[in-house]
């Protein structure tokens, strides 16, 4: 019924179960690495049970984040979404394998799982694989990845209004970040993250 | 399909695939025995009267055949029994060029299918397979004088020796999977294509595959060379009668598409139910060079086949468009692949399935650009349409990226047709079931549309023909 946010700092390994009309949000600033692969498992278990992830992934020297996040729609009118976003510097790689499926059982479902990644140096590199297995008719299921670098015509665009090319990329890796902290309704933590991410560009030479 | 059918015919016909599905009582010139051993190998190539060199490297397609393991992912390929397959038949002595020679039974067939006609209206040659061999090669004249080749596979290892070595096995090795590996020990028949520099092909080239008798292993080779600033486009169609036991089609195909030339191959699959289709389709893309892959999957009781391109060199650009449509007992496993190996090269994959009755359809592909391919640019979209309950959809995207200056987009739906939708094209007057029929064509369109006009028509019939029945 009401919702919860759970504020985490990597991505677990753990399984989140949800019953009847449970809401979750589940909110990672993930800003450290780690060996090997995490995996996380959401299965919505109860009728109507609705959970929202928002990751938000800063890699630097050789961090690499490799993880496996399942979801599992078991039952009717349930919502998994994820929507992550990483930026990555130095030699830092983020690989990330999204496997979402929707059992016969579970029809009603909206499900949505979205990975964008922004380059931020030549030695970054990003994988990412959004897997859908659809085991009905009535869903609503869609996901979205994209892999790219700062844009060089905004960045133009901040430039010949007077801003430095620091000033210029902290700008726009904000923006990147600023589209999924709408969905946060914690101010709090969203100022967490915006001051996270500030720092993080700090360190970072351009 | 790849060759018209008369309109009312289709409409009679309810079932699948069933204005395929006749079968022709045919004499084999020659037909090996089931199962494969070397012996059979042997024979094969000594029918052919092949060099050496190719006997060499049949049997040593065959010995990696052997080590290499069943692929674990994809579709259930439980039911292929490799000794309950007849690896070759020979249905006449040697190919024709003239469609009189060709004996009459085997006219019959293609007569039903609509080949000639199909050439006489709008292609610049055809060919025609029928089990293991090619039974009839034609091309324009204007063509052959400009230097094009338009020959069986097994004609050009014979008339052009040293092209013929120079390209085969470059772009797909044996040792690819366990299906090339089959194929490169036991090819027979498809089409080689040789464009010269300069020469651009106005019309399609087409190709028609024929499986016709029962527990047929049809393993066609294709090679196509687009030699510079040339450009072609070859159309295959395909189709079996229905049996009770399985066939295997298990074709290679090879594209080497050189600087600044362009290739467009499109396929037309309608395999009958029973047919397990497992193609290994790969081109390779130089300098400013375009390869367009458009797929079109209706038949078959599994297909896996992800057409891929290579783009080696610097501007090279990639199309991978493909339609799959899964019914009661299909599964249509398809996709593509693209790598990203040079800078300032781009690709577009666009893939659209329909599910229904208890079918399954997959997309599986895969992007990779290496470190150093700048200013690379790739889009893929997907899209799946369920229409009950009962059928399956699944997408396995892969993207692997590592190089910063590139822009790599993905997306992808699945829907299935919404009561809104319905109830609107309903209160204009459409029933049911042509309300979804329209769904469907509207979805399918945008593949649909790149078709050359006439395979187009055929293929929204074949789509409503497939609808017929499916609502209410």
């Amino acid at each position: 019924m009401s919702e919860k946010i759970l504020f985490i700092d990597t991505i677990p390994n753990q399984t989140i179960a949800l019953k009847n009309d449970e809401e979750l949000t589940v909110v990672g600033l993930i800003t450290k690495g780690w060996d090997g692969t995490r995996h996380l498992i959401i299965k919505t278990e109860g009728r109507g049970a609705v959970c929202r992830c928002i990751f938000f992934i800063l890699g630097k020297n050789n961090d690499s984040f490799l993880a496996k996040i399942e979801a599992n729609h078991q039952a009717p009118k349930t919502q998994i979404k994820a929507r992550i976003r990483s930026a990555l510097t130095d030699s830092s790689s983020c690989s990330i394998e999204g496997a979402w499926s929707i059992e016969k059982t579970a029809s009603g479902t909206d499900t949505y799982f979205a990975h964008h990644t922004l380059l931020l140096s030549p030695n970054a590199s990003a994988k990412t694989a959004p897997f859908l297995e659809i085991k009905t008719d009535d869903v609503k299921a869609g996901h979205a990845a994209s892999v790219g670098k700062v844009d060089d015509e905004a960045l133009f665009y901040l430039l010949s209004r007077g801003l430095s090319e620091t000033q210029a990329r902290m700008m726009l890796v904000q923006g990147f970040f600023e589209t999924e902290l709408n969905a946060i309704n914690d101010e709090k933590i969203k100022n967490t993250i915006r001051e996270t991410v500030t720092e993080f560009l700090s360190q970072t030479k351009s | 399909m790849a060759v018209p059918i008369k309109t009312k015919k289709m409409l009679t016909q309810t079932g699948d695939n069933s204005a395929f599905s006749f079968r022709t009582e045919t004499k084999s010139f020659f037909a090996s025995q089931k199962g494969l051993n070397e012996n059979i190998i042997r024979e094969i190539s000594r029918q052919k009267n092949e060099p050496e060199w190719m006997l060499k490297s049949r049997l040593h397609a065959y010995e990696i055949f052997l080590k290499k393991e069943m692929p674990k992912w994809g579709a259930d390929l439980s039911g292929i029994d490799f000794d309950n397959i007849h690896y070759y038949v020979r249905p006449q002595d040697k190919a024709k060029r003239s469609w009189d020679e060709v004996p009459k039974e085997i006219k019959d067939t293609f007569d039903k299918l609509g080949i000639p006609e199909a050439e006489k209206k709008f292609l610049a040659g055809t060919g025609a397979q029928f089990e293991s061999e090619m039974i009839y090669h034609s091309l324009a004249k204007n063509l052959a004088k400009q230097g094009v080749i338009f020959e069986s596979t097994d004609d050009a290892l014979k008339n052009h020796p040293e092209l013929f070595k120079k390209y085969f096995s470059t772009v797909i090795p044996p040792g690819d999977n366990k299906f090339a590996a089959l194929n490169s020990a036991v090819w027979s028949g498809g089409s080689f294509i040789y464009v010269p520099k300069g020469v651009h092909i106005e019309l399609p080239l087409q190709a028609y595959f024929r499986i016709n008798i029962e527990n047929m292993g049809q393993f066609e080779r294709t090679l196509i060379i687009a030699d510079e600033g040339s450009s072609v486009h070859y159309v295959e169609g395909c189709t079996a009668p229905t049996y009770s036991s399985d066939s295997l089609h298990s074709a290679v195909v090879e594209i080497i598409v050189k600087k600044g030339a362009r290739v467009q191959y499109t396929t037309i699959q309608n395999w009958s139910g029973n047919v397990y289709n497992l193609v290994t389709k790969r081109a390779m893309a130089h300098e400013n060079a375009e390869m367009f892959w458009l797929d079109c999957n209706l038949g078959s009781k599994v297909t896996m086949k992800y057409p891929s391109i290579i783009l080696r060199e610097r501007g090279a650009k990639g199309e991978i468009q493909s339609l799959a449509f899964a019914s009661t007992g299909q599964h249509q496993d398809a996709g593509g692949k693209v790598i990203h190996l040079a800078p300032d090269t781009s690709s577009t994959i666009v893939s659209k399935s329909i599910s229904k009755n208890g079918g399954r359809s997959t997309y599986r592909g895969l992007v990779k650009v290496i470190k150093g391919a700048k200013n690379v640019k790739t889009r893929v979209v997907c899209d799946a349409l369920m229409l009950d309950p009962a059928s399956r959809s699944d997408t396995y995207p892969t993207m692997d990226i590592k190089e910063e200056d590139v822009a790599i987009a993905h997306e992808a739906t699945v829907a299935s047709i919404g009561e809104d939708e319905l109830f609107y094209l309903m209160s204009r007057g459409l029933s049911e079931e042509q309300a979804a029929t329209l769904i469907v064509n509207g979805f399918a369109n945008p593949i649909v549309r790149q078709l050359p006009m006439e395979y187009a028509l055929e293929l929204n019939r074949l789509l409503a023909l497939e609808m017929t029945g499916s609502v209410g």
